[in-house]
């Protein structure tokens, strides 16, 4: 009856009990548990000018050729526009002014717009809000680094900055936390 | 057998059932004699369902009266019982008992026993049933299931007029049925009246769609017959089925109707019937082009594919529409709903003694099928309550200077991904002082904080369960009303409710439902190059402008449209938009209530059903604009919120800035 | 973590219809029971999982028992619900045909499951109204709809 005993303690509800691998709504990616684990942290990684950065891949849904956004009127920076993406309507933010950068991209919906370079992709996140967009230059790709490759600041993240990836020489990469990015 | 303690569960469930059942015997009560099929079924399907809940949890006593009270409502859904003051008197004693019982199963033993007795005793005996006339017209039950309540009424007021209803079977090209079924409209006018337009046998080829016409008529057939005038029309009279004399004098009614109000069968728009027609036809284009592909030899693999590609992306592209019209379909008028709630009111307002009348706006906004069903609980109980305790008996009105019928308006509001249903009395306004004495009478609320408690606290006890400062239990709400149960319902539909009341003036309830699709009717106008589209129902004119009218009055620039000065908006100012303008601008009247504002656009660009969607939870409200809307493939246009121009158009640029 | 195997302690079950077939979860998991809900679609979720639902300031998926075990006719009788569990410390709102009832039960009552059971079951109690199933909703919930 060994095995009955552990499933019937398993089937009653204790609070701490082990629920792993369950539904998961998303959430901030600035859980520490899968790189605490030892295991890998994908990351999407995108270029702003000739600056590098990277979101946990976890909080990527959708990358998208650039378009043209539906213009929001007196709408302030960092909001560019909203897309509607299959029903939902998704807001797109460029990341520059968050991140620091001097950025003048220009209007990016109505029709005055400027005609968008070809590199250039909307990054659709899932935030605690619901869907949201960043206006990148280009895209580099999926980047696979173990947790120490990842140099975080001192102290824990601050400021949205989950660390940064220094290996291999080339510019450093800046990962960021994409709520504090769009918040 | 003592039954134990049931679980609390059930007791919620039982409870619950009870008291639809007794409001629903309230409703039959209060009705014409010859009751409304579809409540008698709704009242039988309680009964069942209560006796069915009592015997999964074990919970005989309840089964039993149930049971008793089912097989009577049974016996008079079928006509074979009256429907008197006794009859009604009995069960509603019963759904007391029944509601005791889900809460203490031993206490009432000895009443219900005698009710089981009297319950079952009261069938046989002679009594005449009364019958509904139309149950002997000749229609077929798959039509009878699906026509409206409102329908039905049209039916038999032809039949009580002694008119005929004709039943007219006729095709029209898919292209113009909208239109020769308003032309058959007017030549019907003063000859008949077009009740019903159904689905009809399936048409002769398939340019052409057949519909099944109901029509009440005492103008006879050759006037019929000139009014479908070379349509091909097939016309017949309905005749009546004879009623069989049995013994006991039982006639024979038909089988009543299944499924009542929530049933399976949705009527669809004939309009919508177009779009999705045309969709279909769209994919059937593809199909073509695929199939002819496969039997392109002259192309190269690398352009083989390449077509296919394209294909496919135009049957996902067509797919998405076809999907998008079949939701849309669900979507019925939030007025079927407003009309049975104007029903309602009238027969509450004669229970309760008093004098009422509702005003309803919004009809026209569409909502999913289901989401519609679910408000109509909710509403009554809000509607019951305003007439019984916050509209005040006609001399107390009159004595505070009101007019003697108490007033209710029902509104719907469409906002980008919301809709706000609000209820608003113009009685008494809610007692705060005396709901502060019974929170603290039944221990909601601390004695010595009480008074400090604001308007927010005082809400929530409000819709806390078992809440009510009725100190007399009123005969249409049964128990105690359970705004707790309101508040439930509605947050069973994501949704909230707030109040809001003034003492001596009235009291609003608002419920607030995010919806994703709300539909809504638009006219488009383009600004600069952009294109927004405006809610039609508040549109009242469009004029052109005359460079060089407008004049300026008091600060506020002005237009004269039809002899009333307007003050006018340049929506390119307000948004900021550089450009110039159109050589032709127009301005567009907008009106909410008193308030009027000319808004100059550019340019028209005619009117469209829209559906409209919230601009998400991350941009919070932005000013000027109410939510966004998809127009033709893949493009989205803002829907301005008239309501924030207006006020702009009066204060000046909104105080918020869009946030990031 | 495991307790040992006490035959005095008891275990109550909540039971609910998921098509023809009774399965019961411990009550201690049950925070509350929803009559109706329309929970709001959320992009990116997994199939079986309707959407969410706001339950005092908290954000509850709900998940469409019927669409992860075999299907069946329920009883005429059953109303459909949402039972809202707790699982570790999150809640999950959980689409069923109907309740079944609630009822104390020993640890020596449950057998063991049948050999063929489809669904994640540990065993099985005879209740007053028929057999229920000791439904496993955590294994349940891992798994991916067929």
């Amino acid at each position: 009856m060994g095995s009955l005993e552990a499933a019937l303690a398993a089937f009653r509800y204790h609070p701490e009990e082990d629920v792993s691998g369950l539904i998961e709504l998303p959430q901030s990616p600035l859980e520490p548990e899968p790189a605490a684990r030892g295991e890998e942290l994908q990351l999407l990684a995108f270029a702003l000018g000739s600056d590098e950065y990277a979101v946990p891949l976890t909080a990527v849904t959708e990358i998208l050729r650039a378009r043209r956004l539906t213009e929001i009127p007196r709408a302030r920076p960092p909001l560019l526009g909203i897309l509607n993406l299959r029903g939902t309507i998704t807001p797109v933010y460029d990341p520059c002014i968050r991140l620091g950068r001097a950025t003048d991209p220009g209007p990016r919906a109505g029709p005055d717009c400027p005609p968008v370079p070809r590199p250039v992709r909307i990054l659709v996140l899932r935030t605690l809000l619901g869907p949201a967009g960043l206006w990148v230059d280009r895209v580099r790709g999926v980047q696979r680094v173990r947790p120490e490759q990842l140099e975080r600041p001192a102290g824990g993240p601050t400021g949205g900055v989950m660390g940064v990836i220094r290996h291999g020489g080339g510019t450093p990469r800046t990962v960021v936390d994409p709520e504090w990015l769009l918040r | 057998m003592s039954p134990e303690r049931p679980p609390a569960e059930f007791s919620s469930e039982a409870t619950e059932t009870a008291e639809v059942l007794g409001r629903s015997l309230l409703l039959l009560e209060a009705g014409p004699e010859d009751a409304d099929p579809e409540l008698l079924n709704a009242v039988f399907r309680h009964a069942h369902s209560l006796k069915g809940l009592a015997s999964t949890f074990g919970q005989q006593r309840m089964a039993e009266l149930a049971h008793a009270a089912e097989d009577l409502l049974d016996r008079l859904r079928l006509g074979k019982v009256r429907r008197t003051r006794a009859v009604l008197d009995l069960l509603l004693e019963s759904v007391e008992v029944l509601r005791r019982l889900a809460t203490d199963p031993a206490g009432p033993a000895r009443e219900a026993r005698a009710l089981v007795r009297k319950l079952s005793r009261r069938d046989r005996g002679p009594e005449r049933q009364v019958e509904d006339p139309l149950d002997r017209l000749e229609l077929p039950p798959d039509m009878r299931r699906v026509l409206t309540e409102f329908e039905e009424h049209r039916l038999r007021e032809t039949l009580r007029k002694g008119a005929l209803v004709w039943q007219v079977e006729v095709q029209y090209p898919l292209e113009t049925f909208d239109q020769e079924l308003e032309t058959l409209k007017a030549r019907l006018h003063g000859a008949g009246e077009l009740i019903s337009t159904l689905p009809g046998p399936v048409a002769g080829s398939i340019d052409a769609l057949a519909f099944l016409l109901l029509i009440g008529s005492a103008a006879g057939e050759e006037a019929l017959q000139r009014a479908f005038a070379g349509s091909g029309a097939r016309l017949r009279a309905l005749g009546f089925r004879k009623a069989r004399a049995e013994a006991g004098g039982l006639g024979v009614i038909e089988p009543p109707l299944e499924g009542g109000t929530a049933g399976q069968t949705l009527r669809v728009d004939i309009a919508r019937l177009d779009g999705l027609i045309d969709a279909v036809g769209e994919l059937r284009l593809i199909g073509e082009a695929i199939r002819s592909l496969s039997e392109a030899r002259e192309l190269s693999p690398r352009a083989w594919s390449a077509q296919l590609l394209r294909e496919h992306r135009q049957l996902v592209r067509r797919l998405d529409i076809l999907q998008e019209s079949l939701l849309q379909a669900r979507m019925v008028p939030l007025q079927q709903l407003f009309d049975r709630l104007q029903r309602l009111v009238r027969r509450m307002a004669r229970e309760a003694g008093k004098d009422v009348v509702l005003e309803a706006r919004g009809g026209e906004v569409q909502l999913d099928k289901r989401l519609v069903e679910e408000l109509s609980d909710p509403l009554v109980h809000l509607v019951r309550n305003a007439i019984d305790h916050g509209v005040e008996p006609p001399g107390l009105r009159e004595g505070r200077g009101k007019p003697r019928a108490g007033r209710l308006t029902l509104t719907a509001d469409p906002l980008g991904g919301r809709v706000v249903l609000a209820l608003a009395d113009d009685g008494g306004g809610v007692d705060w002082a005396r709901v502060r004495e019974v929170a603290v009478q039944r221990g909601l609320l601390d004695p010595a904080t009480a008074e400090a408690q604001g308007d927010r606290e005082l809400q929530a006890i409000l819709f806390h369960p078992g809440f009510s400062t009725a100190p007399a239990v009123s005969a249409l709400s049964g128990r105690g009303v359970g705004l707790d149960v309101v508040k439930t319902n509605i947050a069973g539909l994501s949704g909230v409710i707030d109040v809001e009341s003034r003492e001596g003036e009235g009291t609003t309830f608002r419920i607030t439902l995010p919806v994703t699709l709300a539909t809504v009717r638009g006219l488009l106008v383009g600004v600069r190059g952009r294109v927004y589209a405006l809610p039609l129902s508040s549109v009242l004119d469009i004029v052109a402008l005359e460079p060089g009218k407008p004049g300026t009055t008091g600060g506020q620039t002005m237009v004269s449209v039809r002899g009333r000065a307007v003050p006018i908006l340049r929506l390119a100012e307000v948004f900021g938009l550089s450009g110039h303008p159109g050589p032709r601008e127009s301005v567009v009247v907008l009106g909410v209530a008193e308030r009027r504002l000319g808004l100059v656009v550019d340019s028209l660009h005619g009117q469209r059903d829209l559906v409209t969607q919230s601009l998400g939870p991350r941009l919070g409200p932005v000013p000027g604009i109410s939510g966004a809307a998809e127009v033709g493939q893949h493009h989205t246009v803002l829907v301005l919120d008239v309501g924030a121009l207006l006020e702009e158009a009066l204060r000046g640029p909104a105080l918020l800035p869009v946030p990031a | 973590m495991a307790a040992p195997l006490t035959p005095g302690r008891p275990l109550e079950l909540c039971a609910f219809w998921v098509g023809s077939t009774v399965y019961a979860i411990d009550v201690a998991r049950v925070d509350e029971v929803l009559p109706r809900v329309v929970p709001l679609p959320v992009p990116g979720l997994p199939e079986h999982v309707e959407g969410v639902v706001h339950l005092q300031g908290a954000t509850v998926p709900i998940v469409d028992l019927r669409r992860l075990l075999p299907t069946g006719t329920p009883p005429r009788t059953a109303k459909p619900k949402v039972v809202v569990a707790w699982l570790g410390r999150r809640r999950v709102g959980l689409r069923v045909d109907g309740l079944a009832g609630v009822q104390q039960f020993q640890e020596q009552d449950v057998a063991p499951p049948e050999k063929a059971e489809p669904a994640p079951v540990i065993g099985a109690v005879e209740s007053r109204d028929g057999w229920w199933r000791l439904l496993d909703v955590k294994a349940l919930l891992r798994r991916t709809p067929a």
